[in-house]
């Protein structure tokens, strides 16, 4: 079976799945606690599955919230090297677009938020990516949908109010993920996109 | 006769990702650190992020190389322990998720240690120091007296009403433009400097306040470098010097007072990261020799931070049946005492 695991973004999702199929998973939105509830989740659906021998980790490395996807990845990382299993990273806008893929054959613009009054934006045709992964403001994000009569979908359509969204569940969904990690497998390096804030800082008790 | 627990302890509080295989019986049988000095090196100090970022990076690489050189499996640990803080919460969540995960998929209790907890514990992993035992903690981000009562029991006596001993090291390093790290290389220069060339305050001492304060000394010590137009080598050796004497004199001042506010301890101990400099040491044994006390300091190697503290508190803490549940938090604070009273200052630090 193939574990699925995303904290990318305002959710903690993990699911098995056989091929595609997905048999058990668990999908809790949440803004923040993350570290604290995805390792319990993981174990409901092993329970559930009654402890399944795990073949394959998929985990969504970014971009996204950058405690986020440091979670996932380093709990991906770990039970890959316990379970001495491989574990593939695959990109929050490739599986949103494979998402999208199912409902529309226009160009799709994948739009997450990446606060701070800007998104994270990618735009593909088809499962294709046309361009790479940047930081921009929501104007911006809707020029690149009306110079490319794209759809939108992800975390980020909510600030582009005028354009055309899909009703496509805007988290990375384990269906897809098992695709992507099929399509456009990535390492576990996160998709950070953007560079860390510099301010230093020591450890208070 | 039981056989003795192995346990694998990681930690990831501030700028060292490290993870080390300890026994029960003492025998530490492997151990790595690694440092992310050069990332944060021009920065000045270390940025969140950026240690953050290097942990995910460094910690499962890390454990696979500990286990393959001490020849064991994952299976062979008894335990898992991990740093669940005080400390830069991103990379103590790195360090803690992680060890769920493992726990996880090995089958294996988790313990969830305080940072401040491995170090107090340190120095029974290389001595055998019974409990109680007047404990000085003194890192860059602590500074505190504590009487160890036992494996999660603390009398905290004296904590920092500003900066850390370490931080002051650092800031004065910065301000002398040796670079990182501080502390080793105030140590380094002091050693061709005059001590008595420049006076400096020592906050604090001789007052009946229990406290440290270093933030007036570092002041003292901007406002002297500011009275050079440039600084010779000579010169910074002096500071240096001068500095690291203060320093050394409050901690002794503040441990005596300690001492004879407590009682009925037989052994003074120093953990911590400020616990690997000289003079530091050198005083506090002559301390401890005046009122005829046993002195303790883990072997350098142990005082910066490291994975075989945390090992060795879950070991201690296994051996009395502590473990924690999959749903233990990270804390960026976690008072040893938390009964301790808040210091005059110090505010949410202490």
């Amino acid at each position: 079976m193939i574990l699925t695991i995303d904290t990318a973004l305002d959710a903690c999702t993990v699911a098995l799945l056989k091929h595609e199929v997905v048999a058990q998973m668990v999908h809790e939105p949440m803004t923040r606690g993350h570290a604290d509830r995805l390792v319990p989740l993981i174990n409901t659906v092993l329970d559930l599955a009654h402890n399944p021998h795990i073949d394959t980790i998929v985990v969504s490395i970014g971009p996204g919230s950058f405690t986020g996807l440091r979670i996932g990845i380093a709990a991906a990382r770990a039970l890959g090297f316990a379970w001495n299993v491989p574990v593939i990273g695959v990109s929050t806008m490739a599986a949103l677009a494979l998402a999208a893929r199912e409902y529309n054959k226009k160009p799709v613009l994948v739009v997450h938020d990446a606060k701070r009054g800007h998104v994270y934006v990618q735009l593909f045709d088809g499962t294709d990516p046309l361009s790479g992964i940047t930081v921009e403001t929501p104007p911006l994000a809707a020029d690149m949908v009306t110079a490319h009569k794209a759809v939108v979908v992800g975390t980020g359509a909510a600030h582009l109010p005028e354009v055309h969204t899909l009703p496509v569940n805007p988290f990375p969904m384990p269906r897809f993920m098992v695709a992507c990690a099929a399509n456009h497998p990535l390492g576990l390096e996160p998709l950070y996109v953007r560079p860390p804030d510099a301010k230093t800082q020591m450890p208070k008790h | 006769m039981t056989r003795d627990a192995l346990i694998l302890g990681i930690e990831s509080s501030c700028d060292e990702t490290a993870a080390a295989l300890v026994r029960s019986d003492k025998t530490i049988l492997a151990h790595k650190v690694a440092g992310q000095l050069a990332a944060h090196q021009p920065y000045g100090g270390v940025v969140p992020e950026i240690a953050a970022r290097a942990h995910v990076e460094a910690l499962t690489p890390l454990i696979a190389e500990v286990l393959a050189e001490a020849g064991l499996k994952l299976d062979d640990v008894d335990a898992i322990a991990a740093t669940a803080g005080p400390g830069l919460i991103g990379g103590v969540m790195i360090g803690l998720v992680t060890a769920k995960a493992l726990c996880l998929a090995a089958g294996k209790p988790l313990i969830a240690v305080n940072h401040l907890e491995g170090h107090a514990l340190s120095p029974r992993l290389t001595h055998d120091v019974p409990f109680p035992y007047l404990l000085l903690l003194v890192s860059g981000g602590h500074c505190q007296i504590l009487k160890v009562l036992g494996v999660g029991r603390y009398q905290r006596l004296a904590t920092t009403i500003d900066d850390a001993a370490g931080e002051a090291f650092d800031k004065v390093a910065k301000m002398l433009g040796l670079g990182m790290p501080g502390g080793p290389l105030v140590e380094a220069h002091a050693i061709h400097g005059n001590k008595a060339r420049f006076a400096l305050p020592r906050p604090l001492t001789g007052t009946k306040e229990p406290h440290f304060s270093f933030a007036g000394l570092k002041s003292a010590v901007a406002r002297l470098v500011a009275g050079f137009e440039t600084l010779s080598d000579q010169d910074k050796a002096d500071i240096a010097a001068s500095f690291q004497a203060a320093v050394v004199d409050c901690l002794v001042d503040r441990t005596a007072r300690a001492l004879a506010a407590c009682g009925d301890v037989t052994t003074l101990v120093v953990a911590g990261g400020v616990a690997a400099n000289g003079p530091v040491r050198e005083a506090l044994q002559q301390l401890a020799d005046r009122h005829n006390l046993t002195f303790v300091a883990p072997p350098l190697w142990l005082c910066g931070d490291n994975g075989a503290m945390i090992a060795w508190a879950g070991a201690e803490r296994f051996g009395l049946g502590m473990i924690d549940p999959m749903s233990v938090q990270a804390r960026p604070r976690w008072p040893l005492d938390p009964e301790a009273e808040s210091a005059r200052g110090a505010g949410v630090k202490a």
